[in-house]
């Protein structure tokens, strides 16, 4: 029996155990006694696989009560909860304000290492008391190699609940004694935050164009990192931030710039007390797609590498979103852009994004609350 | 009391707790089952199910009706194997222990040694399978879950199933023969 027939028939008689065979092919094989011998010889292998395989009552017990804690469990350490609702609700409803500016209220540009073994020189840290805004994104440009934005766990747990008789419209968040040690990049961050918020911003999300100020990162050939792969794990806990769910990634052109819009979902039953968590965002920077390489299209030679800490999704036409693990890679592009997005999936609640753009295009990049998303804005080429 | 699986996720949505656990209950050991089949490690196999139970609490709010609450959590299963399996790549390799081929069933009227014999010879030769046809064959034999869902469950066409479920049956035949007759030889000189 040739190689070819012999997986024919065996594809059968696997078909005929499954009962997943016509009238006909039954017969076929029900008449054959050696292809019934088959049979039998396979479906004593399938029953001792499908033997179910109880753990021990201890530990079953041990992790559903593990994993019912979840329902109750306090806010992740990841997220700054945020107390005045109130002035941030009165914020929204004024017209022609966008969402991104409550992120200035909340938002806090704290970088804690996001990569364990990467050079601290590029690692952001910073520490503020941020005013609200009620004209202001937080628009974080990436810098000339990365961009990392973090909460630092230990003082957002001090932090929270804010005290009511501090100023409604400021969150402080204490520098830790880690984060101290990038005291330089600390001061940097101290003069150019503020200012950036002093000056007149943009309606994120409208056509209003970007100035050319906000617009700090441009992907030339000297800001190439050659690095290792990006990872936002900071803890040997998957699950620390965990807290959001990916919910759509789409691309929504505009007049002068695009924009790249990570939508989350808050899991928290409060979720205008959260913020999505760090990420990062890396020029023409390397990436995982599980343990497969994959190669970008041809036609990016420019992109960013964006990791997000949250969990991951996909969606379709036909069955809607759907949680998921694991690689997928998913292209996003629209008529009206020339930005590619790719999606790669979520590997240990990180998910990894590719955005490809133009050369030397500008872009920037900032979160917003409600709804949580991640924005990279790219300006046009003219 | 009946088990009411749809009102339990309908309450469990909703936050009712005893629901949930109810739903965590009933699901554990094809969860754990899953796990252990598909990464053929206790101790990974522990943290892929604890992984899928935390996935299924927090997320069974996005659980839609249309779709069967247990493809929905094998798929999580799934997943969390899969994440564990990729895991446990990037970390060293650990020492094979006796915990690892240790027989599980152990109200099985079967001697010891051939439940050991069994247990090993079903685990080595799963775990000889690429894990795409390792995956299939636990979803069918395991779990009897059908073509479609499984093709759901994995997102690939179901003629890639049935064809994947076929090669890792006979790969598993082929293995399993091959270490019985190996085992025959060696006890058959060892009765001299």
């Amino acid at each position: 029996m040739d190689d070819s027939r012999k997986h024919n028939d065996f594809e059968l008689i696997s078909a005929y155990i499954d009962g997943e065979v016509t009238d006909e092919e039954r017969a076929r094989i029900e008449s054959d006694s050696k292809l019934m011998n088959e049979v039998n010889q396979i479906l004593a292998i399938s029953k001792s696989v499908g033997k179910v395989v109880p753990n021990n009552s201890g530990t079953k017990a041990s992790q559903i009560q593990i994993a019912l804690d979840e329902m109750t469990v306090a806010l992740p350490d990841s997220v700054i909860p945020i107390e005045n609702a109130k002035s941030r609700r009165s914020f929204f409803i004024r017209p022609g304000r966008i969402l991104g500016a409550v992120a200035a209220a909340i938002l806090v540009i704290i970088a804690i290492p996001l990569f364990r073994d990467g050079d601290s020189s590029t690692t952001q840290i910073a520490s503020e008391t941020l005013k609200t805004s009620d004209t202001e994104p937080v628009a974080e440009s990436a810098p000339s190699e990365i961009r990392e934005q973090s909460i630092d766990n230990a003082d957002l747990a001090e932090s929270a609940p804010f005290d009511s008789s501090r100023d409604e419209e400021s969150i402080d968040i204490e520098e830790t004694t880690e984060n101290r040690a990038e005291s330089d990049f600390i001061e940097d961050n101290e003069i150019d935050v503020p200012e950036k918020l002093e000056e007149p911003q943009n309606e994120m999300l409208t056509d209003d164009k970007p100035s050319s100020t906000d617009l700090q990162a441009i992907t030339t050939p000297e800001e190439t990192i050659s690095r290792g792969p990006v990872n936002t794990y900071i803890s040997d806990n998957p699950n620390e931030y965990s807290s959001y769910l990916l919910q759509d990634v789409r691309i929504e052109p505009g007049d002068l710039f695009d924009s790249f819009i990570i939508e989350l979902e808050a899991t928290s039953d409060d979720p205008r007390s959260m913020i999505p968590g760090p990420y990062a965002i890396e020029i023409n920077g390397e990436f995982l797609v599980g343990e497969d390489s994959y190669v970008l299209p041809v036609e990016i030679s420019d992109y960013v590498v964006i990791n997000v800490a949250a969990r991951g999704g996909v969606w379709s036409d036909d069955a809607g979103y759907e949680p998921s693990w694991g690689s997928i890679t998913q292209t996003i592009t629209v008529d009206e852009s020339n930005l590619t997005g790719i999606y790669f999936g979520d590997f240990e609640a990180n998910l990894t994004f590719v955005l490809g753009m133009e050369p030397n295009s500008d872009f920037r990049s900032y979160q917003t609350m409600d709804p949580p998303r991640l924005i990279i804005e790219v300006d046009h080429n003219s | 009391m009946a088990f009411d699986e749809s009102q339990l996720v309908a309450s469990a949505q909703q936050g009712n707790r005893d629901a949930l656990e109810q739903l965590l209950e009933h699901y554990y050991d094809f969860v754990f089952s899953i796990c252990r089949r598909v990464i053929g490690n206790i101790d990974d196999a522990n943290e892929a199910t604890q992984e899928t139970l935390i996935s299924v609490v927090k997320h069974i709010a996005s659980f839609k009706s249309t779709a069967k609450f247990s493809t929905w959590v094998y798929r999580i299963a799934t997943n969390a194997s899969l994440d564990e399996i990729r895991k446990k790549s990037r970390r060293p390799t650990t020492e094979f222990t006796e915990e690892t081929v240790h027989p599980l069933d152990s109200k099985a009227t079967r001697s010891l040694e051939d439940s050991l014999i069994d247990t090993l010879d079903i685990d080595n030769a799963l775990q000889s399978l690429p894990e795409e046809f390792r995956i299939v064959l636990v979803l069918r034999d395991q779990l009897g879950t059908s073509y479609e869902e499984i093709s759901e469950i994995l997102e690939v066409p179901t003629g890639t199933v049935k064809s994947r479920i076929a090669r890792a049956r006979q790969k598993m035949k082929e293995e399993i023969l091959g270490n019985k007759n190996h085992i025959r030889t060696v006890k058959e000189v060892n009765d001299g």
